[in-house]
This record gives C-alpha cells, structure tokens and sequence, in this order.
C-alpha cells in the first residue's frame, strides 16, 4: 500500500515516514502543498495523510483540488486543528478521516488501516481467497492453516493482490502502490518478489493463487480473473 | 441619604408641590374669606343703618318706629337676627328676637366694631356695635340735620354667622381635599413618568447582565433610550468593541499557541512511538533522542518568545537603561550567525559605524539583533547576500540587515509582524523558526522608543530596518564618541 505523507515540521514528517516505512507500507512524502498536489496527481496512493496548514497551498486547498480531480486516495487529515468546526470543515470537503496532533502513532495506523479496507471494500480485517487468509490487522498470513514467514514487503505485496483479488494488477501499479520511489527502479524487481511470494504460499500439491496474465501483469484468484 | 433615585425625586417632588398647593389653598382661603365677610359685614352694617333709619326724636322722645312687618328677620323665630339700643345705659329698644336677652352694648363713641359671639339662641354670631346720633328735625330735603346737641345712640346689631362659617368650613375642607388630589396625582405621574425613564435603566441592566465573554459581539439597544443615557450606553457599546476585539485576538492567540505547540508535540510523541515499535540499534535510539531534545528546545524557545510577547504586550517588561555601543553589540550577535552565513556559501556586507553609542536595553537590542540576523542568514538564498549597515543619524541609530532571495511580496510585509505568520512559503519548517522572531522584535523596539519597518520584493530584497532612539547619553561618553569619531 502506498502512502503519501504531508507535513511541514521536518521532526514529525521524519518520524512519521520512518514508522509508516517499518510498518510496511511505500511512502511518499511532501513538505508543502505544492509537492503534495505534484505527488498525488497520479493516483496511486491509497492514503494520503495531510496536514492543514502547509506553506505554499495549504492542505484544505490540496484536498478540494484531489477531489475536484476524482483523485482514487483516502484523505486522513492530521493536524493541531481540533475545533468541531475544523472536522467538520474538513470532512465536508471530502477528507475521509480526521486526527489531532499530537496522536498516538498505534490510533494512525490502525486508521490508516481502516481506511485501506474502505477502499478495497473489505469489511473485515482478515481476507479470504481460497484457503488463503491475509489478516491486514496482524499483517500475517496463513494457508491451509499453516502461518506463511513473509518479509513486510512480500507482506505490502500480498495484502495488495489480495485487496484486489480477481483483478489484474499490472507490474507498475505493483511497483506504485508497494514500493518506494527510492527503490531502484528494475523493471524486473516486481516479477522477482512475485517468484519469492510463489514459492512462499504456492507449496507442491496446493493449487496455484498468484497468476500471470501475460504482458499484463498478475492476478489473486481461485480461478481466472473475474 | 436615599439611594433610590425614584425615591428621591418622588419625595422632594411632592415636598414641592405640596408646598405650592398649600401656599395657594392658604391664599384662596384667605381672599376668599376676607370677600365674603367684608359682604356680611356690610350686610350687618346695612340691618343697623335700617334700624338707625327707624329712630327719631319726637319732643325730646326718642322713637323707634320700628315696624315687624317691614323688618321681619328681627321677629322670626327660625335663625333671627338681632338688635338692642341703649340710652344711657338703659336699653331703649330691643328686637323682639331677642326676648328680654341683651346683646353686648358698645361704647357711645367710637369706630363701628364688630365682634363673634354667640347668640341667644346657642347659634354662632356676629354683632355690630356702632353709636349714631339722632336729631329733632329733619331739613326739608327729610335728611338728617348735624345738631351738635344731639344724643349719640349705642346700637348692636347682630346675625348669624353659621352659613359663612359653613361656606368658608367647606371652602376649606375642599382646598385641603384638592391639595392633597394635587399631591397624589404629582406623586402618582411622578412614579409613573420616573419608572418609564428607568425602564431603559432596568433593560440596559438586564443587558448587560446578559453579557458573557463568550458572547461579546451583543450591544446594548440604542433606539428608546432617553437622550440623557445614550452616552452611557454608546460608551458601554464602545468598551464592549475594545473588549471584543481584545476577547478575539487574545482567542487567536490561545488558539494558534495550541496549534504551535501540538505540531512539535506530535513530532515528539510520533518519534517516541515509533522508536518504540521495535528493538533498535545505539545509533538509532541516539538519534531519536537528539531530534527529540531539539524539538523540545524549539518548543523551549517558542515558550520564552510567547512569554516575552505576552509580557510586552501587558507592559511588564522592565527597560534597564544602559551606555552602550550598538557596534559592538552588533558584533557579538553576528558572531553566532557567521559560521553558518559561511556554511551557507552567503556574502556578507558588514558596514557597521563605529562607534554607535545608545542609552538603551542592551538585553532587548539584543534579542533583536538575533531575530534579524537569524532571518537574514535562514532565509537568503543559497550563495545570496547579507548586508548589514548601522548609523547614527539625526539623533537616531539606525540598522538595516537584508537579504536576497526573499520569498514576502509588499504585500505580505504587514503580515510578518503577526504572530506565528512565517513568510517562507517555499520553505521547510525545519523547527527552528516559530514565527514569533520578528513579532516579538517589533515590540521589544517599541517598548525602546524604537520601530522596526520591513521593505520585501518577492525575489529580490527583503530589508529589515530597525530605528532606534540614541537616548540621553552621559556627556563623557558624548565626548569620547565624538573625538573617536
């Protein structure tokens, strides 16, 4: 899952993108509104945590103009503003979420979480394909009962082909959505944690989960794509 | 001394116009009797005149031909009046009301006199004592003739007096009923006109009861209010603005010191989580430690700015005058900044007038001087200009510190003096600026007779200029500073 984090305090953007990064998500981060609005005009952040009052276009400013965009990403907004009208303000404009400074880092988490499941439209927190369950809470899996050993990026992976299991998902939003713009850039790199995802949930006999669709990239499923 | 105001009008009103009414009840009672005596008197006076008509000297003799059926009052029985004449002093006639009762004989000689009494038959009274003389002929003309041998006679005539006692007794009775009508009525239009002109009192003072400071954008009405109270109540409206405004900006205030001080708390507390979520190495916990020690610093920093702002703001920052030379102070407090100019690649002008001496704080000067260095050297662009100059001119010492590369348009120059307003938009926050610099350095020249003026072009020039008074240097330190000079 990729995030975008934008805050000007240098000290807690810092401390908020190491966390994020150590708990396995790709993230992105901007110190003003302008980099932020540059950043997620692609699109492919799940979530994008964004504080209100930023230099050069302030965070509301970037929030209305994603949503006048269509933008696809989950708005948390995080900020020292903690007057019921400020929420209210905010989630009117179309934000998805509202937390106060300063927060407990677990509470952040655990919304952005939520807010990932809203987005895929998974209620629960654990999801099911097959005999594959993927608990986003624990960020585990398990198959047949048996709990997988899994890096957090094998992990971003799975919970990413999971959320959208039964559809393709090409290499580059593979690439988007679960790693960081500061990995290198090989082309390959995505196909090569797919063969380590395989060889970890895939054991002989079980039958075959991660897909690939050639020239378009992979797909989560029982079956063929849905 | 009473305090209500209602009261005490109501009081002294009435006190007046009782005193008026009775003064012109007493009046018409007085004129009013006097008119209707001198009638009654005259009445009487005519009864005896009639009487004395009656009596004649007949050979010596006198005669009253007084005939009952032409003066019947004196015979009736219901409320008679009265007559009696003496000769010397044997009564000669009386009238048959009288019976064989007399009435007081007056004096032979002597003025008319009238004198109250009461009358035979119990009722009140007046009689009429009077002497008049009697003569034997009468000329042709039938008019009495002056005969010096003549007798005076001593007549008394008397009649009731209880119908004017009773007028003037109900006379009397009415004015003290329509005196003390004029009493109550006043008094009654008094509390009524006096209880509508306090009615805006009452309303003025519910109003402002009503007042809170969480609602101070309420006025008082205007509109009924009695011209006399309207300066109260404007001045009222006019202190509720003053305190309104105040409310709102210490509000703002309040609010934007949470806000400045959540941001480094939430770094503080996400470090700490973060550092905690797992087993780290030294290097990472040393890390965290110091980016956390340097947050708290800032928060320090912001803290003692926000407290020297509130304390200048309350006028209770003491001034401690001192001599000093602005140069040097100027060099000690670039000192702090020239290693990072450096590191910064900026060139530096320095052109300082030496020396520059000041009867001022040197403390303020110098908190100053850092708030303007700081900004110079942390906001210039990479390999700018810093150019620093001072002055002494016309009694004034004057200190420009600028910078290129700045990021405030004209525009925006006002703004930079508002409390945590950063200008430096393209800027991170790195922590170390809280907004508070040049707020807190514009009242710190104030408080020392002092202004500071900012000129900003976006991309260009951003000059600071800082004016001071030169004071009331001692005389020696006047002379040194003109011979080194």
């Amino acid at each position: 899952m990729r995030l975008l984090v934008v805050e000007d305090f240098q000290p807690l953007r810092e401390s908020l993108v190491q966390g994020l990064r150590e708990a396995g998500y790709a993230v992105d981060e901007a110190s003003d509104g302008q980099t932020a609005l540059w950043h997620s005009r692609s699109g492919e952040h799940d979530v994008i945590i964004l504080d209100i009052m930023l230099p050069v276009v302030d965070g509301l400013t970037v929030l209305r103009n994603l949503r006048e965009q269509r933008s696809p990403s989950l708005i948390l907004l995080l900020t020292a503003k903690d007057t019921a009208e400020d929420k209210i303000n905010g989630l009117d404009l179309g934000a998805d979420d509202y937390l106060v400074k300063p927060f407990v880092f677990a509470e952040l988490l655990a919304r952005i979480k939520a807010l990932i499941r809203r987005k895929y439209e998974a209620r629960s927190t654990v999801l099911h394909i097959s005999d594959l369950e993927v608990d986003t809470t624990r960020r585990s899996a398990r198959r047949g009962g048996r709990t997988l050993d899994l890096s957090g990026r094998e992990y971003a992976l799975l919970e990413y082909l999971a959320h959208n299991h039964g559809k393709i998902v090409s290499r580059s939003d593979i690439w988007q959505h679960v790693y960081d713009f500061n990995a290198s850039p090989e082309s390959n790199v995505v196909d090569v944690y797919i063969g380590l995802l395989r060889k970890k949930i895939e054991q002989p006999g079980s039958a075959r989960l991660i897909h690939t669709r050639r020239g378009q990239g992979y797909f989560l499923s029982e079956g063929g794509p849905a | 001394m009473i305090k209500s105001l209602r009261l005490r009008l109501l009081i002294h009103t009435s006190l007046a116009v009782a005193f008026i009414v009775a003064l012109l009840g007493t009046a018409v009672y007085y004129f009013t009797r006097r008119s209707l005596e001198r009638d009654f008197n005259e009445a009487l006076l005519n009864q005896a005149r009639a009487v004395a008509a009656t009596a004649e000297l007949h050979h010596g003799k006198i005669i009253f031909d007084f005939d009952p059926e032409e003066m019947p009052q004196f015979v009736i029985k219901n409320h008679p009046d009265y007559f009696e004449a003496w000769i010397n002093p044997t009564t000669i006639i009386r009238s048959p009301s009288l019976g064989d009762r007399d009435l007081p004989q007056p004096a032979a000689i002597g003025p008319i006199t009238y004198k109250d009494l009461f009358l035979p038959n119990g009722a009140h009274g007046r009689v009429l004592g009077m002497s008049f003389p009697i003569a034997e002929e009468h000329d042709e003309a039938g008019l009495f003739i002056h005969d010096p041998d003549s007798q005076t006679i001593p007549l008394s005539v008397a009649s009731e007096t209880e119908s004017l006692r009773r007028t003037l007794e109900q006379l009397l009775w009415l004015l003290v009923g329509l005196c003390s009508l004029a009493v109550v009525v006043s008094g009654a239009a008094l509390v009524l006109v006096v209880s509508r002109a306090v009615r805006p009192i009452e309303r003025i003072t519910r109003d402002i009861d009503a007042l809170r400071e969480s609602n101070l954008s309420a006025r008082l009405a205007v509109p009924d209010i009695p011209s006399e109270l309207r300066p109260v109540v404007e001045k009222l409206n006019g202190l509720l603005t003053r305190l309104e405004t105040a409310f709102a900006r210490e509000r703002s205030f309040t609010a934007d010191v949470a806000h400045e001080l959540r941001t480094p708390l939430a770094a503080l507390v996400t470090t700490f989580d973060v550092c905690r979520t797992r087993q780290r190495d030294e290097p990472a916990y040393i890390a965290a430690i110091d980016k956390s020690r340097q947050v708290a610093q800032r928060m320090q920093g912001m803290i003692e700015a926000l407290l020297m702002v509130a304390r200048a703001d309350a006028g209770q920052l003491a001034v401690k005058l001192q001599s000093v030379d602005a140069a040097d102070l100027i060099d000690d407090c670039w000192a702090m900044f020239a290693y990072q100019a450096d590191a910064r690649g900026l060139v530096v002008n320095i052109n300082v007038q030496r020396p520059a001496l000041l009867e001022t704080d040197p403390e303020k000067v110098r908190i100053i001087l850092h708030n303007l260095f700081d900004n110079a050297v942390a906001y210039a662009n990479d390999a700018g200009t810093v150019r620093i100059s001072a002055e002494l001119s016309e009694g004034r010492f004057c200190l420009e510190v600028a910078n290129t590369g700045s990021q405030i348009s004209q525009e925006q120059v006002p703004r930079v003096f508002d409390r945590f307003w950063r200008g430096d938009e393209s800027r991170v926050n790195t922590g170390v600026h809280s907004g508070l610099g040049l707020s807190l350095s514009q009242r710190l020249a104030r408080l020392l007779n002092g202004e500071i003026e900012i000129h900003s072009a976006k991309m260009d020039w951003f000059t600071a200029r800082l004016t001071l008074p030169v004071g009331m240097p001692t005389g020696q330190s006047a002379m040194a500073g003109a011979i080194s000079a």
